[in-house]
């Protein structure tokens, strides 16, 4: 969240993308922070797919945005 | 009716609904398992599959890309669609070959599908911001260069942040770059990476946040 903050200014109308890697729970922890403290334009969640998961490992979380 | 096609590999983590709310042609990765290919999405559904196969294997998989004739598939099939031009866009170019292997399915598809103009894009990192922003722009009916364009003004400004429960997987893939050194003295804690677009590279995070419990 610290990260979110120092790489964008208030009010600024964010897209955000929450990929999870087989810790959906902790993902739903982070897309509600997110919708409470920033100003959404869309949160999105996926699943990691396969290669992916292989290289940055179970219950990793990446987070991607980017401001209007 | 649109008239650009947009194609990513499954590095590119677009949401399933909007894959196929968009017709986005998805190429898929492939993880190499005691000589068997495993495609993203086809043999292995979902990482958890993935991650079952691993637990009970001696060896660590490694994995490929797609050829360029699994690109030129998607093509023909965006063709058919009568679409004049096509965006394929890949994983960051630094952390595979996806990018060579699309760049050589365009050369193909220049001879076999005159009609229609492809375009190969580095995303410079792994997520599917540019593939959404390019298909939206795709759905409004933009030509290829204002497709281009949205997937451009987005990798831009993107930022791509990576939360890891362990790096031993990002360190048996071989894709710790520089950040190893930085990285292997803060295991005590969840490390966090970045995926710039100015590299393309998988680097530290300049200031890591030291609380394990707290997401980010």
């Amino acid at each position: 969240m610290e990260i979110v903050r120092r790489r964008s200014k208030p009010g600024d109308k964010l897209h955000f993308l929450v990929e999870h890697t087989v810790t959906s729970e902790e993902a739903d922890k982070l897309i509600r922070m997110l919708n409470e403290e920033f100003n959404c334009a869309e949160v999105l969640s996926c699943d990691t797919k396969p290669v992916a998961a292989l290289k940055i490992g179970p219950k990793s979380i990446g987070l991607s945005f980017y401001s209007d | 009716m649109r008239k650009v096609g947009v194609v990513a590999d499954t590095a590119a983590s677009i949401p399933e609904n909007l894959i196929e709310q968009y017709g986005i042609g998805m190429v898929p990765l492939i993880t190499v398992f005691e000589d068997k290919n495993y495609r993203d999405g086809i043999e292995l559904k979902e990482a958890s599959e993935l991650f079952d196969l691993v637990y009970k294997a001696d060896k660590f998989p490694s994995s490929s890309a797609p050829s360029p004739a699994e690109y030129l598939n998607l093509y023909r099939k965006l063709a058919k669609e009568r679409v004049g031009g096509i965006l394929s866009i890949t994983i960051s170019s630094g952390l595979s070959v996806c990018f060579d292997a699309a760049t050589r399915s365009k050369q193909m598809a220049q001879k076999e599908l005159p009609g229609v103009k492809v375009e190969v894009f580095d995303s410079k990192t792994t997520v599917g911001g540019f593939g959404l922003a390019a298909a939206r722009a795709a759905a409004e009916g933009k030509d290829l260069e204002r497709v281009i364009k949205a997937a451009s003004e987005v990798r831009d400004k993107l930022h791509c942040i990576i939360l890891f429960d362990t790096l031993s997987y990002l360190a048996k893939s071989g894709r710790l770059g520089r950040g190893a050194a930085l990285m292997g003295t803060i295991l005590s804690i969840k490390p966090i990476a970045e995926v710039p677009t100015s590299t393309g590279m998988v680097e530290p995070v300049t200031r890591v946040i030291g609380d394990s419990k707290a997401p980010l």
